[in-house]
Order: structure tokens, then C-alpha cells, then sequence
């Protein structure tokens, strides 16, 4: 009964962090949600595993659960990833633009007047 | 109407007059619509003979130097290129991008790009753009297996044919070689295009876009030189699978 109270507890954090990033990244938010809900459905139910791993064709509840992390782990690694990325799109967009505009300064400074402190 | 694929065999350039500079298109207005864009990272060595090479054929070239702690922007600079500078290092990719960007917004009418590691030959690029005015095509894809790959081993030969192969299974395009930094667009063609793929996997992205774009394009044979220095800057074995990798991400985020 304790080790299922200290990771219902943990749990309970997992989902609140999800929710909060659930608007952010709304993909990896969904299936964090869903992989803590099954886990304390599991935690609690744990006979269900078994049946549930039968039902699909494994043998035990606890195998089960471990193909379901490593699935719900590599998506959300892979989501990850691609966030990543489409932070680095966003760099490369900003990155270039400083460079547009940098080079458009450039030509104006070269191209103005010289001796603009006289007035 | 062009028929949408040709490959197409120029073999010499106009010849130039003692003394004056080669004018490849017939026109001084139309070599000053010609932008070249040369990316260009940790080139000090030789930037400054690559764009030598091409000042003597066009005046507009554009080095984007992506973030170099060398001198390539400052010898790209005192060969008499525009120098852009990334504030990071991005890549590639990104950096064709850039040049692109900045010869668009210059009002260019056909665009080259052109590698930093001397791997090229300057006298190449009026073929590429004869052969995009004489096909009617939008893109002048530059090939060394139609040309020469001078120097190259077994094992590149073999990758980039592989490359090639991923290519025309992928995209449908009818080509010859897959990796040629060297090619040439229209301002239209260039307009289609948009470089996401910030590393060296942005080669075959724009093959992906040529494809998607069903704009016209033509092949042409150029000559690619491998010396130990291109070798060395150039494509390693075990980045083509950086590169597939890269490409199926890239899909997944579209």
C-alpha cells in the first residue's frame, strides 16, 4: 500500500507538469497524460495488467507495462526531437534575418553621406 | 512548353578576350542578373581563388560565411564578394538559404550555387546558365557522372550512386547525381525553393522541392575535382545516414 500511495504521489506530479505543458507541446503533453493515467490505473488494478497482457497475447502484466513504457519513452523522445527542431527552424529563420538585415545596414552605411555631423 | 526533364551537353564556354572579362551570356544586363552564392565555413584557404575565379566571369557573388572563426569572411571580402555573416553556425542548408534570400531580394534573374572547397570550375557555370536559357528549363542541375569527377575513389562513387538512386526512388526525378553543390535556378525556380534542411541533407531536400515545384529542369556535365582538401571538408560515409535520417524528421514535422 505505500509503494502505491509514493507513486500515485509522483504521478500526480507527472500529470500536473503535462497539463501545464499540455498547450505548449500539446503531442508529448497528450501521451505523458495518458502514459501516467495508465500507470496509476495499473498501480491500482494491478490484476488488470495480467488480463489485459492476455488479452493482446503476453504472457504477464508486468511485461505488458514494459513494452507500453519503451513505446510511450520513444515517442516522446522522438517528439522531443522535433521540437527541437522546430526551435532550430526558428533559430535559422532569426539567425538569417539578423543576417539580411545586417547586410542591408551595411549598404545604407556605405551609400550615406559622410559628414552627417554637420549641422 | 519544355519537356520537363533534358539532360543537356554544353561543352565549351565563349571564349574570353585578352584582357576583358568573359561574358558567358551574350549581354553585360544579363551577366548582372547572374548571382553566385557561395556558402562558405572554415574556407580561409581557399575563398579567396574561389572567388577570384568567378569575379573574372561575374560580378555578383555572394559569400555567406556561417559563423567561420577564420579569415574566410575578410578574404571573401578582399576577392571583391559580398560577405553575409550567420551570427551562428547553422549549416549548409541554411546558408544556401540565406544567399538565395539576399540575391532574390537584389533583384537577381538567375542564381548559382557554388562550393567554397575549389571542387568546382568557375567556366561550368555560363554552361549551367545557357542551358537553363536554351531549355527553357528552371533548374540546371550540374553532374559529374555525365561530366568528369576528377580524383574521386571507389567507395564516394559508390555512396553518391547510391544517393542517386534514394534520389530517383524518392522524387521521381530523372537524374544523374545527387550531391553536385554546383546547379543553377531561375528567379522562379529559386522562389519555389525553400532550404529547411539546415545540414547537408538539404541536397536532396532540394531535389524533393525541384520535384514538388513540377517546375522544368535540365542536367549538365561539370566537372568536379576531389584533391585531398575537398575530400577531407566533403561527405564521410557515415553521414549518409545522418543525412536519411535527417530527411525522415523532416517529413514527420511537415
Amino acid at each position: 500500500m505505500i509503494a502505491q500511495f509514493i507513486f500515485t504521489m509522483i504521478l500526480i506530479a507527472v500529470l500536473l507538469v503535462a497539463f501545464a505543458q499540455l498547450r505548449q507541446i500539446p503531442l508529448i503533453g497528450g501521451l505523458v497524460v495518458c502514459a501516467a493515467l495508465f500507470g496509476a490505473y495499473i498501480v491500482w488494478m494491478p490484476d488488470h495488467a495480467t488480463y489485459l497482457a492476455n488479452l493482446v497475447g503476453i504472457g504477464r502484466g508486468a511485461d505488458l507495462i514494459l513494452y507500453v513504457w519503451v513505446l510511450i519513452s520513444s515517442a516522446v523522445l522522438l517528439l522531443l526531437y522535433l521540437n527541437t527542431r522546430e526551435q532550430l527552424q526558428l533559430i535559422t529563420t532569426l539567425a538569417r534575418k539578423m543576417t539580411l538585415v545586417d547586410a542591408e545596414r551595411g549598404k545604407t552605411a556605405q551609400s550615406a553621406p559622410r559628414n552627417t555631423q554637420a549641422k | 512548353m519544355v519537356e520537363r526533364t533534358t539532360r543537356v551537353r554544353f561543352t565549351h564556354a565563349p571564349a574570353a578576350e585578352a584582357g576583358t572579362r568573359v561574358n558567358p551570356l551574350g549581354s553585360t544586363e544579363e551577366v548582372g542578373n547572374v548571382w553566385i552564392v557561395v556558402p562558405a565555413y572554415h574556407e580561409q584557404s581557399t575563398i579567396q581563388q574561389v572567388v577570384s575565379g568567378l569575379r573574372w566571369l561575374f560580378p555578383n557573388i555572394v559569400v555567406v560565411d556561417d559563423c567561420s572563426s577564420d579569415l574566410t569572411a575578410s578574404q571573401a571580402r578582399a576577392a571583391g564578394a559580398d560577405v553575409l555573416r550567420h551570427p551562428i553556425n547553422l549549416g549548409q542548408g541554411a546558408s544556401l538559404q540565406t544567399g538565395i534570400d539576399f540575391a532574390l531580394q537584389r533583384g537577381a534573374g538567375y542564381i548559382v550555387t557554388f562550393d567554397a572547397d575549389l571542387q568546382h570550375r568557375p567556366e561550368d557555370v555560363p554552361l549551367l546558365l545557357t542551358a537553363l536559357r536554351e531549355s527553357g528549363a528552371d533548374f540546371a542541375l550540374g553532374s559529374r557522372f555525365l561530366g568528369t569527377a576528377v580524383n574521386i575513389g571507389l567507395s564516394r562513387r559508390l555512396l553518391l550512386k547510391t544517393a542517386v538512386l534514394f534520389t530517383r526512388l524518392t522524387t521521381g526525378l530523372k537524374i544523374t547525381d545527387a550531391h553536385n553543390g554546383l546547379r543553377a535556378m531561375t528567379r522562379r525556380g529559386a522562389l519555389a525553393l525553400r532550404i529547411r534542411q539546415n545540414g547537408m541533407a538539404h541536397a536532396s531536400e532540394i531535389l524533393q522541392q525541384i520535384a514538388k515545384s513540377t517546375l522544368p529542369y535540365v542536367e549538365v556535365p561539370v566537372t568536379v575535382e576531389y584533391t585531398s582538401y575537398s575530400m577531407a571538408k566533403g561527405q564521410r560515409l557515415s553521414n549518409s545516414l545522418n543525412i536519411v535520417l535527417e530527411l525522415l524528421t523532416g517529413a514527420l514535422q511537415r
